[in-house]
């Protein structure tokens, strides 16, 4: 139980659409849809899926930007949709998140200092000389050297990925609990991509064990090389849960097979057992619909695919899927 | 030294006609303003300074008025009067404006309805008219004359804060600040004022302006304050004389008011084009 | 129409609130003025009896939430207290002098709009010089004062070229009969309504050429040129159509402007309306009769908004939608 960093149960995040004829909504749109797992302290988890999967919102939910249909988050045992306002400021230093937008999350008039320096301001009352020692080490810490050049500058002043690790700075500022990074590598190139992971993997293992990570990310490669733990996600539901190197050698779940068989993995040992798919297009989720959210463009899929929704069952290995062809 | 050279460019390369004149009028006549008892040489609002009803003359270049004062003088000081006026008064609904502005766009649900609600209410109901009533009943001093433009001239400044701040609220830095624990005060304040406010500017400009204008106009129909020259009065004197065909009673004060006015208005036009370079078909 | 009707039901209770906050604005305005309140509703007035009578009317004993009351319900009533200099209630003289400022307000509207609009599109259509010129006059007549101009054009024409008289509404010397007296009135009002005009012309020129821009530049008309429809079809039927919509609606919240131009511009020509009497009683400290313009202007300025907003819901078919 101590050592539990986050629990989440049965979130759902419904939004509805309303209709200009109709006062009350009779549609939905299910972004998160009954998701809950576990993440213990140290660990790292990817949050796999394509756009409107649902990944963005989970994260927003869990960092409670946007409160949750039903369903709660458990914080290091706190339920965080119970606090109030200034609780929840308490904790925040605790949670940070790296946002998908490298650009538009630095206010466009701030230079680096004073970017980072409100971080310090906020919590902490260290004099402007220590604010600015401990912003050096930082800048440092991430590979912005000189730090002092670097603080001068404003985000139009500096690249795509020094950008991104101001956001990485500033993210671990406060020496948070669990960071959440949206899309981390996605505007960046190759080798850039190489570069801001190990930082990740490097900011990691200095903090042994007291950091954990959720990585959101389309890119499966990514997650490979990151995450211990990886949750896929389909519009809004959890189809698969469990070790990454066992999702991704041998995925069970028909949307996580798509998913990998897309990705050329340099192990002539995936490739060989790989089954090429071809994607369709989703579905839009409605609160009308009952079945699994998949069966559209799953090759597998059966009339009770349809009507019935499949629950998430443990399979024997420790993963769990949900999938009728499992239960 | 790149970069500055690189700055400089930035800041040259928007320049446009409107914004070049509106600077070099409003500059030309705030200096008049600032060096007024240095350009003139009688005290200003002083009777008998020469013969009543005089056409302009080297000694009295705007002629004088009905009790023999100079026209040239007062009218030096009434712009002075007019700059303050306009600048202090569009100070207040600045801030009026700018508060209610970013609340609204910020918080938005049913308060910003409401404060959208009043801000539209309050932009119909005749500025002018309030404001003489204002000032009527609290007194013609000058203090009470700013206030009342001031406090009647918000809605405008409202509204477009409120539309800068919407646009500004949707950028993530807004959300990272949330993260980050921000109070909600402390967010508006510093990380999106300063970015909402900027696109307002021009518009606070033309505000300044369109004070001026009411300034002037009080002062016509005889609401300013006595001990204070200001143009509108120096029109409302000439008015009241006019059928003693005294035309330059009326043309001087009113060319440079008139110049002032063009010159904030152009000022405002012309910084609009300048940060809006996508907008310039519109303006010529 | 489920849509018009709601819109329109929301706005005439929006309404209602405005007017409602004005007069509760003005009662709480008489009493922040330094000193005794009655003074303010009654005038700078010195006659004991007609201070009681005041007293008495407005309920000024009593305490504070009663006279608001009160107030409100004389307004309501259309009392607006009596005007000691002039010896009639404030609502029957404003009301008799209501005439004459709309004669001089709808003429300069409409002399406004139609060379506006006109011009608007000219400069937005043609471009290069005409526009050139055109924007520069207007930029130049929204600067001007619009009081200032009268004075101008006063001294101008009437002092000096002695075209038009300097002021009333008819001739004081003699008294026409029939058509002659409508001719008279018509001279008299040429110099206020021109006057009035300018300024607003000038708005509306740059209200229109902005829109029109706009519309111009829009697919539609591209497309409408593509299939090779003759030019003046284009502008009348497609662009037009479109830009006319966002210019009405400003000339019917400009009249607000209008009216406060046309309160000034009174004084200039002795015109023998709502804003002349503002000035005389400005003058004599007649108070109420100045509450009670005050009152006026706002109620027409929000019943015109309201008819605009009513023309614009009809014209407009996203509401009538809903």
């Amino acid at each position: 139980m101590a050592d539990e960093l986050l629990k989440v149960e049965h979130l759902k995040k419904y939004f509805p659409i309303r209709k200009s004829f109709f006062r009350r909504s009779l549609l939905y749109i299910k972004a998160v849809d009954d998701v809950s797992f576990i993440m213990r302290r140290g660990e790292i988890l990817g949050v796999v899926g394509e756009s409107g999967s649902g990944k963005t919102t989970l994260a927003r939910l869990i960092l409670r930007l946007i409160k949750p249909t039903s369903g709660t988050v458990y914080f290091n045992n706190i339920d965080i949709f119970k606090l109030s306002e200034k609780e929840m400021r308490k904790l925040r230093p605790k949670m940070q998140m790296i946002f998908q937008d490298v650009t538009a999350s630095l206010n466009p008039r701030k230079n680096v200092r004073d970017i980072l320096a409100q971080v310090y301001k906020t919590y902490t009352s260290l004099s402007k000389k220590e604010i600015d020692q401990n912003i050096e080490k930082l800048l440092i810490s991430v590979g912005l050297t000189p730090p002092h050049i670097f603080m001068n500058r404003y985000p139009h002043e500096l690249s795509g990925g020094q950008r991104q690790r101001v956001n990485i700075a500033r993210a671990i500022a406060l020496e948070p609990e669990l960071i959440i990074a949206d899309e981390p590598t996605s505007a960046l190139d190759a080798s850039l991509k190489r570069q801001i992971v190990d930082l990740f993997k490097h900011i990691y293992e200095e903090r042994k064990g007291k950091l954990s990570y959720i990585i959101i990310s389309h890119d499966i490669s990514l997650i490979y090389s990151l995450t211990q733990k990886t949750l896929v996600m389909y519009l809004g539901r959890m189809v698969e849960y469990g070790d990454t190197k066992k999702i991704i050698h041998d995925p069970k779940h028909p949307y996580t097979m798509m998913l990998i068989s897309a990705v050329p993995i340099p192990d002539p040992d995936i490739e060989r057992n790989r089954k090429i798919f071809i994607g369709g297009e989703p579905i839009t989720l409605e609160s009308a619909f009952t079945g699994c959210p998949f069966y559209n463009r799953c090759p597998f899929a059966t009339e009770k695919c349809k009507k019935e929704t499949p629950p998430l069952v443990r399979l024997d290995d420790g993963r769990y899927v949900a999938c009728w062809l499992y239960s | 030294m790149i970069l500055l050279f690189h700055n400089l460019k930035k800041i040259f390369s928007n320049l446009n006609a409107r914004l070049l004149i509106g600077i070099l009028l409003t500059g030309v006549l705030t200096i008049l303003g600032i060096l007024a008892p240095l350009i003139t040489w009688y005290p200003p609002l002083v009777a008998m300074l020469g013969p009543p009803y005089q056409p302009p003359s080297f000694q009295h270049p705007f002629g004088t008025d009905d009790l023999g004062g100079d026209i040239y003088t007062n009218t030096i000081y009434g712009i002075r009067t007019s700059l303050i006026v306009g600048a202090l008064s569009a100070l207040i609904a600045l801030i009026i404006g700018i508060l209610i502005g970013s609340v609204a766009g910020y918080y938005g649900g049913f308060l910003e309805d409401l404060l959208m609600r009043i801000t539209d209410m309050a932009f119909i109901i005749p500025q002018f008219l309030l404001a003489l009533i204002i000032v009527t009943i609290l007194g013609p001093n000058i203090y009470n004359i700013i206030l009342a433009i001031g406090v009647t001239s918000w809605p405008g400044i409202a509204r477009m804060t409120r539309a800068t701040t919407l646009s500004v609220k949707q950028q993530t830095f807004i959300e990272a600040a949330k993260v980050l624990g921000l109070s909600d005060i402390k967010i508006i304040f510093s990380e999106l004022l300063p970015n909402s406010l900027p696109p307002v500017i021009p518009y606070i400009t033309l505000q300044i302006s369109s004070n001026i204008l009411v300034e002037a106009g009080l002062g016509f129909l005889g609401v300013s304050d006595p001990n204070v020259p200001s143009l509108g009065m120096l029109l409302n004197n000439a008015q009241q004389h006019i059928l003693m065909n005294v035309w330059w009673m009326s043309v001087f004060p009113g060319v440079i008011l008139s110049l002032m006015i063009l010159g904030f208005n152009l000022l405002g036009d012309g910084l609009i084009e300048y940060m809006n370079p996508r907008l310039r078909r519109k303006m010529y | 129409m489920p849509g018009l009707a709601t819109f329109i039901i929301r706005r005439i209770i929006l309404y209602i609130a405005l007017f409602f906050t004005v007069i509760v604005v003005t009662f709480l305005l008489v009493h922040m003025a330094p000193g005794d309140p009655t003074y303010i509703l009654a005038g700078q007035v010195n006659d004991p009896e007609f201070i009681k009578a005041v007293r008495h009317r407005f309920g000024l004993d009593k305490p504070l939430y009663i006279q608001l009351l009160i107030y409100i319900e004389n307004v309501l009533k259309g009392d607006l207290g009596y005007s000691y200099f002039r010896a009639e209630p404030v609502s029957t003289l404003i009301l008799s002098r209501i005439p004459a400022t709309f004669l001089l307000i709808l003429t300069a509207m409409f002399i406004a709009s139609l060379i506006g609009i006109t011009l608007g599109t000219i400069a937005a259509y043609k471009r290069g010089l005409a526009d050139a010129v055109i924007s520069l006059l207007s930029l130049i007549g929204i600067s001007i004062p619009y009081f200032w101009l009268g004075q101008l054009m006063l001294i101008t024409f009437s002092l000096n070229l002695n075209l038009f008289p300097t002021g009333g509404m008819i001739s004081l010397t003699t008294s026409y009969q029939g058509i002659y007296y409508y001719l008279d009135v018509l001279y008299h009002l040429v110099l206020p309504a021109t006057t009035l005009a300018i300024f607003n012309m000038a708005y509306i020129t740059r209200v229109t050429r902005g829109n029109v821009l706009d519309a111009l530049s829009q697919d539609f008309i591209i497309t409408a040129k593509a299939k090779g429809l003759p030019e003046r079809r284009i502008i009348f039927r497609h662009a037009l159509r479109n830009a006319i919509i966002p210019v009405i609606t400003f000339i019917g919240f400009n009249t607000g402007t209008l009216l406060v131009g046309a309160i000034v511009t009174e004084t200039i020509f002795a015109w023998p309306g709502m804003g002349s009497l503002l000035y005389s009683s400005l003058q004599l400290r007649d108070y109420p009769v100045m509450l009670g313009i005050f009152i006026y202007g706002a109620l027409i300025v929000i019943l015109i908004n309201l008819i605009v907003d009513i023309l614009y819901g009809i014209l407009d078919p996203r509401i009538r939608r809903g």
